[in-house]
């Protein structure tokens, strides 16, 4: 969603909160074969450009080797995205339809790096799954900053 | 009453013919005719000027990632997305190019091909604006968004 405070946002909150991170190891598999990883060594960092980062997406799964392009971009679909990452795969999709949410992440040494959430899509190409979404896929995503939203709210990341 | 005479079906052709009935009166003309159809469908001079259809005024080059799926309804002469167990209707804003026309019956993409109708079930991807966010001029025929806060912006029509 877009906010009137330039950052696009929204915070949830539960009772509790899983301690797992959520992702889906195997690129093109279908919706239902989320795994949960318990991690406490995890941590987060803002992306750079040049930098290779991992979205897992429900629908396109985890798909490394994708370049950061272009950090805290402004970018206009009809609404505006404010503080924007942008990065690009040249060989597999990474994103597509359904895929928002999922996290952005690199894998330093043994432990996840969590850089970002998906949140949009660039130019549309056919998906190579779910193909029921239709021409909704790209091999550009977009994700907001993980740590910038996380100072913006106030909350920090579950390790334990 | 006449709803309950034509029948559902019929009353949403009914509300589509009228959709085309105000585009014809905003500058659409006629299309080729196809074997079998009575009335000649229609082919707007400008992409969006259907009334009552809102629709991007120019492509974009990235969309959200999310998707919604739900049974395309016409109301009050408005297209909504129905979601299955839900008494909500969710505001629809149509990629740049697409039509509502006649002949047969349904909403059409910017090639002409005809990609969803009255009463399907749909998966949209895309995701949710707040209109009030979104800058002028970015949408057309705006009077089925009137008292709506929230519209999901429409990037492709997949079926169920």
């Amino acid at each position: 969603m877009d906010s009137a405070s330039g950052y696009d946002n929204a915070l949830m909150s539960g009772a509790s909160y899983s301690d797992l991170d959520w992702e889906n190891s195997t690129p093109y598999n279908p919706p239902g074969t989320l795994n949960g990883y318990r991690n406490p060594q995890q941590t987060y960092s803002t992306s750079v450009v040049g930098e290779l980062v991992c979205p897992s997406g429900a629908y396109e799964g985890m798909v490394c080797n994708t370049q950061v392009i272009y950090v805290k971009e402004t970018v206009n679909i009809g609404g505006t995205l404010y503080n924007i990452d942008r990065a690009q795969n040249t060989s597999t999709i990474p994103v597509g339809g359904g895929d928002s949410g999922g996290p952005v992440f690199t894998i330093p040494s043994d432990h996840l790096n969590i850089e970002g959430i998906i949140e949009a899509r660039g130019d549309a190409i056919a998906c190579k799954t779910y193909t029921g979404r239709g021409p909704d896929c790209s091999y550009t995503i977009y994700y907001f900053d993980f740590a910038t939203q996380a100072a913006l709210w106030g909350v920090t990341l579950k390790t334990s | 009453m006449l709803q309950s005479r034509v029948g559902p079906a019929g009353a949403v052709l009914m509300t589509l013919a009228a959709l085309v009935g105000c585009a014809q009166g905003t500058g659409v003309v006629a299309g080729k005719a196809q074997e079998g159809t009575s009335t000649p469908p229609t082919a707007p001079q400008s992409p969006s000027s259907t009334t009552g259809f809102p629709a991007m005024t120019r492509a974009q080059s990235a969309a959200l990632g999310s998707l919604a799926s739900g049974r395309l309804i016409v109301s009050g002469g408005c297209f909504y997305l129905a979601p299955p167990g839900s008494t909500k209707q969710i505001g629809l804003v149509w990629p740049y190019g697409f039509t509502a026309r006649t002949g047969p019956a349904g909403i059409y993409d910017g090639h002409g091909t005809l990609v969803a109708r009255p009463g399907d079930d749909l998966v949209l991807g895309g995701g949710p604006e707040i209109l009030a966010q979104v800058p002028p001029k970015t949408i057309t025929n705006t009077q089925c968004l009137t008292g709506i806060t929230t519209a999901w912006f429409i990037a492709s029509v997949g079926h169920k």
